[in-house]
């Protein structure tokens, strides 16, 4: 889209019957797609591709989920999801089937020459054989499925909705495994480093031979797998290929799945309201089964298909308590009582859970962390109770930090997988570098990072303005009344949890109820969202 | 002599070939222990260390029965028997 001469696109309005919308270069056309409603992702892709008679064309659609309306359905590229949230649930309701667009202009930036010396500092630092972070090497050759193991090493593994944090058959779903099995070739994101992140995938024999797709992460082994006690690996697969083909965000999927495993193991749940589907966990066979009635709505997967709060509102029966949810999206695969900063991340959010807003999902090592730094963004490095996961102190002003470099990240934009990694997630000096030599407006390190502060402290505002406060930055119950299983970790209690949020609001120069304050707003140049505020009564300080 | 559990992780399990061993080892501190495992695999200890500098290519866990499974900071380390050590 950057190449054909558009950084956003706004698509207002809900069309009659089923469009596509065609920009090639300059022109923009909107076409009819009655023909490709109900069309999976890849189907529409190559229709679209030999209609257009060009097999380079890039497509953003959505598949049967998104048509549905179902919760949260992400906008797909290929294997690629822009995920959570529910963008291709407002493209189904717009009708709008696809966005295809073919850009031949490139990208012109302002001083080619320091900006290309500046994109070698960036992979200089990510260099596999010169990496000062632990995580360069695996992510470059494993991707995120490399922390699965590790996760569940440390009791961070997300299995059975919750109930446990490790489990002995996660070692039948690791990166290693589906290295050695499955994987077909590398692949990467356009100019990415980072070599095979994302690999192709084919099952050669057995009960799903023929599958194949790509893109798997932590979070297809712990949505799919883990969470719902399922060791399968290849039926993993096939689910995560599922949820690609038929436009699926495959958290939602899991913990609605797993929110309603646990109820029917409970007896909350009969086979009257499943449809006879016996739900246990462990059962890929009934899940496989669910994933598609999900994304057509039919039977139980209507209910399903609102995701775990309101399918839980509607059973009702106690069935509330487990569902896995915050603002009501459904959880990812961070691990929350035995990692603090996370905990509070994904309370904060906006968006619900997302850890692409504060990742990465550990502490970072303050010996990779630059002298100084530290001290910068008000921590005080002398403090080693900062970097304990499970520690209270501190987390407000570190989240702080973590948030709004992930936002300046995000908008550059990075990948905050690759772009985090050794200096250059606290080397923002470099990064107003590679941005004031790509658009040649003049950027340096404090005015990168208050730009971070700026989108925090705006997507908050419109949040407080739909009349989000205190009391939606919370986490289910499970996590902060149930200790973790057969380890010493704890949950984090009530009185911790506030501890912290009250922190991050002080950090923040919010007001105790997660408010902005007129102060706050003024130094970030946001006057219009003061005007809003002062309009809707909420401004008090 | 103890006995620890050593689980090796991505890119790790690929130079030792394995994923998880059992050994006997006399080793008392983590540096003691990559020191012994690059007798067996010879060059081991290079994935640990940067001129001289611990731990800042790849991440060492430790877990113990009874405690928080916590990253490696210090190099002496001390172990215990039965304690699994995690190579990432």
């Amino acid at each position: 889209m950057k190449y054909a001469g558009y950084d956003c696109v706004v698509i207002e309005g809900r069309s009659e019957s089923p469009v596509y919308v065609w920009i090639d270069d300059s022109v923009v056309e909107i076409r009819d797609a009655t023909f490709l409603w109900g069309k999976t992702i890849p189907e529409t892709e190559e229709i679209i591709r030999n209609e257009l008679a060009d097999q380079n064309i890039k497509v953003l659609c959505i598949g049967p989920a998104g048509e549905n309306l179902v919760h949260s359905s992400p906008i797909f590229s290929g294997d690629h999801a822009g995920g959570r949230a529910g963008c291709g649930e407002i493209m189904g309701f717009k009708r709008l089937k696809a966005v295809a667009v073919r850009g031949t202009q490139g990208v012109q930036v302002a001083g080619p020459d320091v900006f290309e010396k500046n994109c070698d500092e960036v992979r200089k630092t990510l260099d596999l054989k010169e990496a000062k972070d632990p995580w360069i090497i695996s992510f470059s050759v494993f991707g995120s499925l490399s922390v699965v193991r590790i996760f569940n090493e440390c009791y961070q593994l997300h299995s059975f909705n919750c109930q446990r944090l490790e489990w002995e058959k996660a070692e039948n779903l690791v990166a290693e495994l589906y290295l050695k099995d499955y994987v077909t070739k590398p692949e990467a994101c356009f100019c990415c480093p980072f070599p095979s992140c994302g690999q192709f995938f084919r099952i050669k024999e057995g009960e799903f031979a023929g599958t194949k797709g790509a893109n798997i992460r932590a979070g297809t082994c712990i949505a799919l797998g883990s969470l719902l006690g399922i060791d399968n690996l290849p039926a993993v697969l096939k689910m995560q290929s599922l949820c690609n083909q038929l436009g699926l965000d495959y958290f939602h999927v899991g913990y609605t799945i797993a929110w309603a495993m646990e109820c029917y193991e409970k007896g909350i749940l009969s086979d009257k309201d499943t449809g006879g589907i016996k739900l246990n966990f462990g059962d890929y066979k009934a899940a496989i089964e669910v994933i598609k009635m999900i994304a057509y709505r039919t039977g139980f997967g209507n209910i399903l298909a609102e995701g775990a709060q309101k399918a839980s509102r509607i059973i009702g029966r106690g069935s509330e308590k487990y569902a896995l949810t915050v603002k009501g999206q459904e959880l990812e695969t961070m691990p929350l009582r035995t990692l603090y900063t996370a905990a509070l991340g994904v309370a904060t959010s906006e968006v619900g859970p997302d850890h692409t807003r504060w990742y990465p999902p550990y502490i970072p090592n303050p010996a990779l962390i630059p002298k100084g730094f530290l001290r910068k963004i008000g921590i005080d490095a002398a403090n080693l109770e900062t970097f304990k996961a499970t520690s209270t102190k501190n987390k407000g002003v570190l989240l702080k930090f973590l948030s709004d470099r992930a936002a300046v990240i995000e908008s550059l934009p990075g990948c905050i997988f690759v772009c985090v990694r050794g200096r250059l997630g606290f080397d923002f000096k470099l990064w107003g570098e590679v941005l004031t030599s790509a658009t040649g407006v003049v950027f340096n390190e404090e005015e990168l990072l208050k730009s971070g502060e700026r989108i925090v402290n705006l997507e908050r505002s419109f949040n407080v303005r739909e009349g989000f406060r205190r009391s939606h930055d919370v986490l289910p119950g499970r996590i902060l009344e149930e200790n973790v299983p057969n380890s010493i970790y704890k949950a984090i209690s009530r009185e911790d949890f506030n501890c912290m949020l009250d922190s991050y609001y002080e950090a923040r120069g919010w007001t105790r109820d997660g408010v902005p304050t007129e102060k706050k707003l003024k130094e970030l140049q946001l006057e219009e969202v003061i005007n809003d505020f002062r309009t809707l009564n909420i401004l008090r300080g | 002599m103890r006995k620890l559990v050593i689980k090796y992780c991505t890119h790790i399990a690929v130079f030792t070939g394995k994923l998880i061993e059992t050994i006997e080892t006399k080793a008392k501190t983590v540096k003691e222990l990559i020191t012994e495992l690059n007798e067996k695999y010879p060059g081991f200890r290079e994935l640990f260390f940067i001129n001289g500098k611990f731990n800042v290519r790849t991440m060492i866990y430790i877990k113990k029965k009874e405690a928080f499974t916590l990253p490696v900071i210090d190099q002496m380390t001390m172990l215990k028997d039965f304690d699994e050590v995690i190579f990432i």
